[in-house]
């Protein structure tokens, strides 16, 4: 078993480097762009620190927190999350347990994970496609939130494009462990 | 077919597929996806999807997970592994074992500033372990003492494994922490008197290190002030119920961020990579949550907890029999599973079964107390072979070490594991009293 890089730095995923192949120039812009929506929802982290500790402050020593920090909290935290996701997958970021798989050959490791490759896109097709769907009802039902009246559809449209990305990560992922198939 | 037999086959069909490498998050999605479909129609299962992925992620509860993984982050780029091995090793480093007591101590206040055994191990070992092997110590002390020393980071609080836990229970993450805490600190304990047997019996595999002049271990002990300080208001506000977990950790983040500023060590290098090392950590975890959340949608439908909790309890076992049952498979899961998945996937069944029966506990004391014996049992697994996570993560860090000799370096803190273990399952009031319970 293994978190696939939750060991750190040594695997820190550099986009591959540069080739003529145009997959694979595609390839590392995706690379790069998950990478930026990565870095754009940390930032998003420290906002919510920021805005957090600054509420703290304001409700202890002026006896007034920043109206609705919970609701952007949450809000936040969701698109960051989803922000996150695709520059994990680029990088191979997923939970998989490899105890019993360990003493196959290297080839047969390789072609179960190109199957899994593509349930993952599954999965991340699904997700998008529903955040959409879902995101329009919200818009349609005109649903905010409590205090500031933020429009939930907002966020679920931020959320909405970090999902597509996945999806998109998720089809560059197949294409690359077919190709390490082939060879 | 009946809906729990069609449960339990999708339950083992969701395993095997996790066995066959199948990233969890996709499995638990897939499977469950599947499962709640052809239970409950597609049509609902497509309107469980417009709002579970993203309300799962957007939780107030939730968002104090990457808050504390940033904590961790800022705090490994921020020295304090350093400063907290040189404190520990001022007050122990000149006795026989002494730099694999001060490695305890510094995973120790590592561990309250991480809630990562695996990031506690790995940071705490570039430090420690050149120490170690500097004076003589064995490979397998030094390894083995590290790779324990990591599971100190997800016994104190803040622990990632805790707080989802809590989240999944609906139990309060404050009282966890703090259940965890007095444990924590017996572990700690332990770790140290195993260190003492063990060198007792190999005098040769950890040497007195020469003492330090008494000026500079009173110095390095005053530098580690900001730790305790940062330890005492995250875990103190939470308790004293000054401010949420999330607060707790937004603040105890912006504390260590401003730690490692001052450090000098906080260059825009520094700081985008813990950003993105945070990316990577809470994107993995959160994938998984929406899994879980799907597959656990699908296990309400079969009713197979419900029914487990029956049978169980029409059994007439004695109920400390099946809590002892439930950690011996945990035990036997945790040494072929990830921990994480493991308690996802488990005590959505268990965790129903488990209050269900009569421990003359309340329902949140059973839960607090259940959550802090399965975190020691993810911490026994982390250690064990054949997967002990922590053991991998830093016998890699030295080559000169066989992974055979770091696995018996961290028999003796087994040992010690199940001790604790044994001392919380007899005396429950070890957690509940300072979650206030008892």
């Amino acid at each position: 078993m293994r978190r696939t890089g939750s060991a750190g730095r040594e695997n820190d995923p550099a986009p591959p480097a540069r080739s003529s192949s145009a997959g694979e120039r595609l390839g590392g812009g995706l690379t790069r762009l998950a990478r930026a929506f990565a870095m754009v929802g940390g930032l998003l982290l420290v906002g919510i620190v920021g805005m957090t500790v600054a509420s703290v402050i304001g409700r202890y020593l002026l006896g007034v927190p920043i109206p609705g920090d919970y609701e952007l909290t949450e809000l936040a935290c969701g698109i960051a999350v989803f922000a996150f996701f695709p520059y994990c997958h680029a990088t191979n970021a997923n939970i998989v347990v490899d105890f019993f798989t360990s003493r196959l050959r290297p080839r047969a490791r390789a072609v179960l994970d190109a199957v899994h490759s593509v349930a993952f896109t599954i999965m991340a097709s699904l997700i998008a496609w529903r955040l959409l769907v879902g995101g329009t009802r919200k818009l349609e039902d005109g649903e905010t939130t409590l205090f500031l009246a933020i429009p939930i559809h907002s966020a679920y449209f931020a959320a909405l494009v970090a999902a597509g990305l996945l999806a998109a990560v998720s089809i560059l992922v197949i294409y690359r462990r077919l190709h390490a198939l082939r060879r | 077919m009946t809906d729990i037999e069609f449960g339990a086959l999708l339950f083992g069909a969701c395993l095997l597929l996790i066995a066959l490498r199948m990233p969890v998050a996709v499995a638990m999605f897939l499977v469950g996806g599947f499962g709640f479909a052809s239970l409950a129609g597609w049509p609902a299962f497509l309107n469980l999807l417009n709002t579970a992925p993203f309300g799962r992620v957007s939780s107030y509860t939730l968002s104090v997970l990457p808050l504390f993984l940033l904590m961790g982050q800022l705090a490994t780029r921020a020295g304090l592994s350093r400063l907290l091995f040189d404190a520990a090793r001022a007050c122990a480093g000149h006795r026989r074992g002494g730099l694999a007591v001060a490695t305890i101590g510094g995973c120790a206040g590592f561990g309250a500033v991480c809630g990562s055994s695996l990031a506690t191990a790995a940071t705490m070992g570039s430090v420690a372990l050149p120490e170690m092997r500097r004076y003589g110590y064995s490979g397998a002390l030094a390894t083995g003492t590290l790779a324990a020393g990591g599971t100190l980071g997800i016994l104190f609080p803040p622990s990632i494994i805790l707080v989802i836990y809590a989240v999944i229970t609906e139990q309060s993450i404050g009282k966890l922490f703090l259940a965890a805490l007095v444990p924590g600190v017996i572990a700690t304990l332990g770790y140290v008197a195993a260190i003492g047997v063990y060198v007792r019996m190999n005098p040769a595999a950890g040497p007195a290190a020469p003492p330090m002049p008494l000026g500079e271990r009173v110095r390095s002990l005053g530098k580690i002030w900001p730790v305790l300080a940062i330890f005492l208001a995250v875990i103190g506000g939470i308790y004293l119920g000054v401010f949420t977990p999330t607060e707790a950790a937004a603040i105890g983040a912006a504390a260590i961020g401003l730690v490692a500023l001052v450090s000098g060590r906080l260059r825009w290098d520094t700081f985008s990579s813990s950003l993105l090392e945070t990316a990577r950590a809470t994107g993995m975890i959160f994938l998984i949550l929406i899994g879980a959340e799907v597959f656990n949608a699908f296990l309400a439908l079969t009713q197979i907890p419900s029914a487990l909790a029956e049978a169980l309890a029409a059994s007439g076992l004695a109920p400390v029999a099946i809590l002892v049952g439930i950690l011996l498979v945990y035990l036997l899961l945790g040494c072929v599973m990830d921990s994480l998945a493991m308690i996802l996937l488990t005590v959505p069944v268990f965790f129903p079964l488990l209050t269900g029966l009569d421990f003359g506990y309340t329902e949140e004391e059973i839960a607090i107390w259940f959550g802090v014996m399965a975190l020691i049992v993810v911490e026994i697994g982390l250690i064990t072979p054949p997967i002990g996570l922590n053991v991998y993560a830093i016998n890699a860090m030295d080559r000169s070490v066989r992974l055979s000799e770091s696995f018996r370096g961290t028999l003796p803190f087994v040992l010690s594991g199940f001790v604790l273990l044994a001392i919380i399952l007899s005396v429950p009031g070890v957690c509940l009293w300072l979650a206030g319970l008892v």
